[in-house]
């Protein structure tokens, strides 16, 4: 079998160096990757993967060492090479590519010459020779223009130009494999659609391995032939994908599937993984995921589980693997999840129309550019450019569009944080535009907004005690100190964090429990509605779920209403009841989600819905990405801003900015391609 | 304020006298022991600290500052001492001669001036006198000091009354530095529940969070130099004299203080300015913003030591014309230490102001002072609850980096005659008056030496300090490698 | 582009005015005309006749701010404020105490000054960057630690002991070169040679430091792993990446301070008694001759100002991403 697999990694361990502690990011970890196969690394942040990955090419930072192990390509180890040697893999034998395309790259060289420089050393190619390879490389990776691309420096490139050039410089000097460090994590969905087709031709090409690392299950289903699941520095699942899919046999695996949101989770509760990662600085006796699993027998507190093998090619770290994988097949597992949806009330029939909360009308936030002599503004960034939309209490409105769509600008502009351009926003009937700060006061404490990224979200300086009381302080100066202290326990417990959290700082909790810190200081003064600013995208699958599912119960029990932002099309599923697609500052199609959902009817909703990748049991084939990035909202194309890259584009629609058509009452939609019959009012 | 205490049986009977720049060290003391209780009592900022705390680096230069810190701050208090009464009169008069504390200690030094240069450890003038001999002749000679060594018989005794007093005062160092550490130790063990000799052992192996056997080493070579150059300096000039005749000695450790007040004070003045100029150009923008970035371009474009220069001499020829409004010499010159630092200080604040705006513009772009303003919570408390704790660092680590080159600049300005006032005593003056000398042959070089000495002891501890310091509290250099 | 420039060199108006109202309250509010004539004068015997007479030669006769005698347009003209801005914009700096012309001496002045200052300031910023370079090169080695040491305790050191120490080593002791003095032509090398070595000695502490942290701060970055990964040597890497990158903020920091060589160094010169603006600035402020201190602030604020322009448009130079 040895002959026939080109990566063998045996034993490999990893520690960092953190502040004394020495951290066993990777304990441990062997696996093999075959010719022309496509190897997932699936885990969730901080697990290791990263780490793997860059001690196989030897590029740790510095705080970190390769402890033992070995690393075989071609049967030649390469963790005793010398370094002079190794040089000559490095993208010669492995080519790689990072996650961030945006500071992977060396912003003051052009383009041309960083990928000439990796053929430059690695092949005999000189002078014209070299240009004519980079073009051809340009090509290959499906960058327009390539000629003038290839003068530009990276930040004239938009995110997937600068992936796609990352690309064709790791695939520069024809490797054998390809790693491939959460190439698409950065992108938008469109974007990541485009990459991972191309990705998949080259492999098929060149016939190349690719070593994959995600945290995306879908993206897995999509790419992978083997899969492999890391949980805490240590591989816990090994299978080919189809068995994987199938039948996953680890505790953590399972997990991870159940904790998805998606479509067929429509309102039930989301399974969830309580607890977090162990702390890896210690030594461990037993599962490392025990702590966590809901089937834990003593034993696994105990003794390390050893590699089981389920079947043929698919092997589990866990003492009961066999039982695991019996129940998942025999349904248990999701039976449970099914279990949530049932006593839920149904969606849109007889309940009573709910009064409207928030009113938006026609709401432009246009930021001018300056720029000449002196300064005037001669032009304008039309972020918000005429979107209305309405939210019901206690119901959830998802915003959905892909990043610089102005999605988050409209959150900001309905709490005043941003003030509109013009147009209007009503709340219970008040118009609030254009209030002055002191008369918008009363208001604050019904309006709430939660933000995307918990760590940056919370003051690092102030315990948790002070950051929920922020709020009650400004806002509710009715309550006495004892009232307050009160109110705050009750919050705290509301959102399920242990009373004792409010003497504590932000940096002692998890991203999870950061993200529930910031829901009780928006709880706190008790708002009618809260601006849900991407509050999941920065948190892992396990913890997303664990969110999402607090977000739900607080609506049920108190009647919030939502303006979830997200560009998640899952989660959108999941929570909302009616969703606005945005694209370059308008709303494109807006309805009951399911409507959206199941039946979109604009050309983008729909790329957005077929771009998403889905987990499928067995592979089945794509319609092909959308091509196009979105354009500038400096200079937006004329016309629909959609039609260059919109498949069915007539004529009509280059020149004219379609009207609102009503599909029925609770689905609208702003394309040609749906004429209006009762047309409204045309807003060009 | 006249205060009356007993002392080891004399009845004592002082004047205190607070100038202007010890109020200011005071003030600057109580401040540092507010914001010290204030971190201690919030751990996130008093994480990076701990990290300093935990550096063997740091703490040995900490304890070479902090014996400059104990020298300069006995010198910042300062008394007049009462002279007799005039018979049957019942009011006290105090002495217009100001000494501090220090000076009060160090009272031989002060006192055992000569007639000219002399070299260190020397026990004859450095130049040659016309000396009248008993039978009436005259002869040129190099005289005998009147203190310098002046116990010994001949000058061949030196070198054994110099070693015997040495060795004395090493054991008695030694000893002094044992009860200490002995000290230190129960107290550690105590704390840490584990015996004595185990603390002992820890320590000297070095197995202690705290670098305590860093600090213990560092404290017993401060201790020995010190103890020596105690021992030794009632008896000779261990750094020899100056022109005058003064102790080079004790005008090195005088200048310590000069040295502290410029490095500290001068940064206490220009705090305020940085603060709130930098925090509201950053916070409100527009049009408060365009005026700070004006005023501080403007005072930027201005070569820094030429503005100085320009105001000091303004200051001096102002007061040379109203010669009357300083009742002492002492005064007069404290006034211009402290104009000094002012205008050192509205040199120097531009920096700190600039860093401060940058950094308030991008946190008023961070998410948690959006939530605050999504509370309607006010621009006063925003400020000082989310963005005043956040810049903090920025603050203290220019605090630290500005000290030492606040210390070197008093030096330069001394020499183009800007600097303090030429009775102060400060290394910047020692150095001016006395660079000359190096042409001479032999050089007369022990002044500059000591002055630099003393110089480059208090710089590079507080730029070893200051490395660690910024090191621990700038945010970018935190958790370099690792994942994510 | 050009409307930049433009808008930059009339930002720096209100900038020139503001520093000239700040010395020209330093120079004639604290410090009024009849303090200077009494000054000049000397304190005894003089009558207030003789101090009218020495300030009308002097042309500060005149109100201070407002005249408020002179007709129409004269009361803000007919001011020695207005009169004495206008000659500084003019750059008409008068005559010194001892009646020579500021202006020409300036002239006469700034060649030995830049003799000086300008070698100074370019080896200085290659031996500087070389061994930041290096310290980098062999980041994490005794080497690097040693090197980090040495230039801590480099820049611990006063400025004004690497000049006596350097004097009195290569002038007194070893006589290799004279102890001062200047000399046009050729023979200036052996004038210029000592104070040119100290000064890029006294900064090469500091200067090493600044530019290692900017170094290794560009060497963490994601770009830098890209070119590893890509199989380059770790020169390559440090000489093609991270130099290019962590040159932009030397560079364009390094800019600001060129217009102002031509002040010339304080404390270098007067030891070294090289005929520079520096030595004219330093006897100015000892023989108190505000004149010349007046116009060497303004002078000082102009190139100052010129090196901000300067260090804007060199960003358009080193950096890619800036355009205007």
């Amino acid at each position: 079998m040895s002959e026939e697999r080109l990566l063998e990694v045996e034993h490999l361990t990893t520690i960092v160096h953190a502040d004394g502690a020495k951290v066993h990011a990777v304990d441990d970890v062997s696996f093999s990757i075959g010719r022309n196969e496509t190897f997932a690394l699936v885990g969730e942040s901080g697990c290791g993967k990263s780490l793997t990955a860059l001690s196989l090419m030897r590029l740790l930072p510095e705080a970190a060492e390769i402890r033992s192990g070995s690393v075989r390509v071609d049967g030649e180890e390469w963790l005793s090479m010398p370094e002079l040697r190794l040089r000559d893999h490095r993208g010669g034998t492995v080519g790689m590519i990072f996650q961030e395309p945006m500071t992977s790259l060396n912003p003051v060289m052009t383009v041309g010459r960083q990928i000439g420089e990796a053929l430059l050393r690695h092949t005999d190619l000189r002078g014209k020779a070299v240009r004519k390879r980079v073009l051809d490389l340009l090509a290959q990776v499906g960058i327009a223009d390539r000629e003038r691309r290839y003068g530009d420096y990276p930040f004239q490139l938009s995110g997937g130009q600068k992936q796609r050039v990352m690309i064709a410089m790791a695939l520069a000097a024809r490797p054998r494999i390809l790693i491939a460090d959460e190439p698409t994590t950065a992108l938008d969905v469109t974007i990541q659609a485009q990459i991972l087709e191309l990705m998949r031709g080259l492999q098929r090409e060149r016939q190349m391995s690719v070593l994959l690392i995600t945290h995306d299950l879908a993206v897995v289903s999509e790419m992978a032939h083997q899969v492999a699941v890391m949980y805490a520095g240590q591989l816990v699942e090994r299978a080919p994908r189809d068995a994987f899919f199938a039948r996953p046999a680890h505790p953590y695996s399972q997990s991870l599937f159940a904790a998805l949101p998606g479509r067929n989770r429509r309102a039930g509760t989301l399974s969830v993984i309580k607890g977090t990662v162990p702390p890896l600085d210690g030594a461990f006796a037993g599962c490392r995921f025990a702590a966590r699993c809901e089937s834990a027998a003593p034993v696994c507190a105990q003794d390390s589980p050893p590699w089981t093998r389920v079947e043929e090619g698919h092997e589990v770290r866990c003492h009961f693997a066999r039982e695991t994988q019996a129940r998942w097949e025999n349904g248990k597992a999701r039976v449970s999840v099914a279990a949530g949806a049932a006593g839920l009330p149904a969606q849109s029939a007889a309940r009573p129309q709910p009064s409207e909360l928030l009113t938006v009308s026609d709401l432009k936030v246009h930021f001018p550019i300056r720029k000449g002599f002196l300064k005037r503004a001669q032009g304008y960034v039309k972020a918000v450019d005429g979107v209305s939309f309405q939210i019901r209490s206690g119901r959830t409105l998802a915003l959905v569009g892909e990043s610089g769509c102005g999605k988050t600008t409209v959150g900001k502009a309905v709490l005043q944080l941003i003030r509109a351009t013009s147009g209007e926003v009503r709340f219970q009937g008040v118009p609030i535009t254009r209030l002055p700060e002191a008369r918008l006061r009363p208001l604050r404490s019904d309006l709430q907004i939660i933000f995307q990224d918990p760590y940056a979200s919370l003051d690092p300086r102030m315990t948790v005690g002070s950051i929920v009381e922020e709020g009650i302080a400004a806002l509710r100066t009715e309550l006495s100190r004892g009232q307050r202290a009160q109110a705050m326990e009750r919050i705290l417990g509301q959102v399920g964090l242990p009373p004792a959290s409010e003497a504590r700082y932000p940096h002692e909790f998890s991203g999870g429990q950061r993200q529930r810190v910031a829901i009780a200081r928006a709880l706190a003064v008790g708002p009618r509605l809260i601006v849900c600013d991407e509050p999941t995208s920065a948190l892992d699958v396990s913890v997303q779920a664990q969110v999402l599912n607090l977000l739900k119960r607080l609506q049920d029990e108190l009647g919030l209403a939502y303006l979830f932002i997200t560009h998640n099309l899952a989660v959108v599923a999941s929570l909302a009841h009616e969703v606005a697609v945005m694209y370059l500052g308008r709303i494109v199609e807006q309805g009951d989600a399911e409507e959206v959902l199941d039946s979109p009817r604009h050309p983008y909703t729909q790329s957005l819905l077929g771009s998403a990748p889905v987990i499928e049991r067995v592979r089945t084939a794509r319609p092909p990405p959308t091509q196009g990035e979105m354009p500038s909202a400096i200079e937006p194309p004329p016309g629909c801003h959609f039609a260059p890259r919109c498949a069915h584009a007539m004529p009509l629609c280059r020149e004219r900015y379609p009207g609102v058509t009503r599909i029925h009452a609770h689905h609208s939609v702003r394309c040609h391609l749906w004429p209006a019959a009762s047309s409204l009012p045309d807003s060009t | 304020m006249p205060l009356s205490f007993s002392f080891w049986g004399h009845a004592w009977s002082v004047e205190w006298v607070v100038l202007w720049t010890d109020a200011l060290l005071y003030v600057l003391i109580v401040a540092a022991v507010l914001l010290a209780l204030y971190i201690r009592r919030h751990p996130p900022l008093q994480r990076p600290w701990s990290r300093v705390v935990r550096s063997p680096m740091a703490m040995g230069a900490a304890v070479i500052l902090a014996a400059y810190a104990a020298i300069g701050l006995l010198d910042s208090v300062h008394v007049r001492l009462p002279i007799a009464p005039v018979k049957g009169s019942t009011v006290r008069y105090y002495s217009p001669e100001l000494l501090s504390v220090f000076d009060l200690i160090a009272g031989p030094l002060r006192t055992h001036t000569e007639y000219s240069y002399s070299a260190p450890f020397a026990t004859r003038l450095y130049t040659q006198e016309t000396v009248r001999l008993p039978d009436g002749q005259t002869r040129r000679e190099y005289p005998r000091l009147k203190y310098g060594g002046a116990g010994l018989k001949s000058a061949a005794e030196l070198g054994g009354d110099v070693c015997a007093r040495v060795a004395r005062a090493l054991a008695e160092a030694g000893a002094a530095w044992l009860v200490a550490a002995a000290a230190l130790t129960w107290r550690l063990a105590r704390r840490h529940r584990c015996a004595v000799w185990q603390m002992a052992l820890r320590c000297l192996r070095g197995d202690t969070q705290v670098p305590w056997r860093t600090i213990g080493l560092t404290f017993g070579v401060v201790l020995a130099l010190g103890w020596s150059a105690g021992a030794l300096c009632t008896h000779y000039h261990i750094l020899g004299t100056d022109e005058v005749g003064r102790d080079v000695f004790y005008l090195s450790l005088k200048s310590v203080r000069t040295g502290l007040v410029i490095g500290t004070v001068t940064t206490l003045v220009m705090l305020p300015f940085a603060l709130a100029l930098g925090i509201s150009a950053g916070y409100f923008r527009g049009w408060v913003d365009d005026v700070v970035q004006y005023v501080y371009t403007t005072l930027n474009s201005i070569p820094g030591v030429l503005l100085i220069a320009a105001a000091v001499l303004i200051l001096q020829s102002y007061m040379d014309r109203h010669a009357g409004l300083y009742d002492t010499v002492a005064a007069r010159a404290d006034m211009r230490l402290l104009f000094l630092c002012l205008i050192l200080g509205i040199t120097s604040w531009t920096g700190l102001c600039r860093l401060l705006r940058g950094e308030t513009l991008k946190l008023c772009e961070a998410d948690y002072i959006q939530a605050a303003r999504a509370f309607g919570v006010g621009h006063g408390r925003i400020i000082t609850r989310h963005i005043l704790p956040n810049v903090m660092h920025i603050v203290l680590i220019s605090v630290v980096l500005d000290f030492s080159s606040l210390v070197l600049a008093e030096a330069v300005l001394s020499y183009v005659g800007v600097g303090v006032d030429p009775s102060t005593i400060s290394w910047g003056n020692m150095i001016n008056s006395a660079r000359l000398e190096m042409a001479r042959q032999p050089a007369v070089w022990w002044p500059l030496a000591s002055a630099f000495i003393f110089m480059f002891a208090l710089v590079l501890s507080a730029n070893l300090f200051a490395d660690v310091v910024r090191e621990a509290l700038d945010p970018r250099t935190k958790g370099r490698g690792g994942e994510r | 582009m050009s409307a930049y420039i433009l808008r930059r060199i009339l930002y720096a108006i209100p900038i020139l005015i503001g520093v000239n109202l700040l010395t020209f309250t330093l120079f004639f509010v604290v410090n009024s005309p009849d303090d200077m004539a009494r000054a000049h004068l000397g304190t005894k015997y003089v009558t207030p006749a003789m101090i009218q007479a020495w300030k009308r030669e002097h042309g500060y006769d005149k109100p201070l701010l407002y005249n408020s005698s002179a007709p129409g347009l004269g009361r803000v003209t007919d001011t020695i404020f207005f009169t004495q801005s206008v000659d500084m914009f003019a750059f008409r700096f008068g005559r010194s105490d001892d009646g020579r012309d500021i202006g020409r001496d300036i002239r006469a002045r700034m060649g030995p000054s830049l003799e000086i200052q300008l070698p100074v300031f370019v080896i200085g910023l290659a031996t500087n960057i070389t061994f930041a370079l290096l310290t980098v090169f062999f980041r994490a080695t005794y080497l690097d630690l040693a090197g980090t040491v040495l230039s801590v305790a480099l820049m611990s050191i006063s400025g004004l002991f690497y000049i006596i120490a350097g004097q009195y080593l290569f002038a007194i002791v070893l006589r290799l070169v004279p102890i001062s003095g200047y000399a046009g032509g050729v023979e200036s090398f052996k004038f210029v040679a000592l104070p040119v070595a100290i000064g890029v000695v006294a900064g090469v502490g500091s200067g090493t430091r600044w530019y290692r942290t900017l170094f290794l701060e560009e060497s963490g970055k994601d770009y830098v792993r890209t070119a590893r990964a890509k199989g380059l040597s770790e020169a390559q890497v440090l000489f093609r990446h991270v130099l290019r990158n962590g040159m932009i903020p030397i560079l364009t920091g390094a800019v600001v301070v060129i217009p102002t060589l031509f002040m010339g160094s304080l404390i270098m010169e007067s030891f070294f008694g090289i005929p520079g603006l520096g030595s004219y600035t330093i006897d100015a402020i000892q023989s108190q001759d505000f004149g010349i201190v007046r116009a060497m602030v303004f002078l000082g604020s102009v190139l100052y100002i010129v090196g901000l322009l300067l260090t804007d448009l060199s960003y358009t130079l080193f950096d890619p991403r800036v355009r205007f």
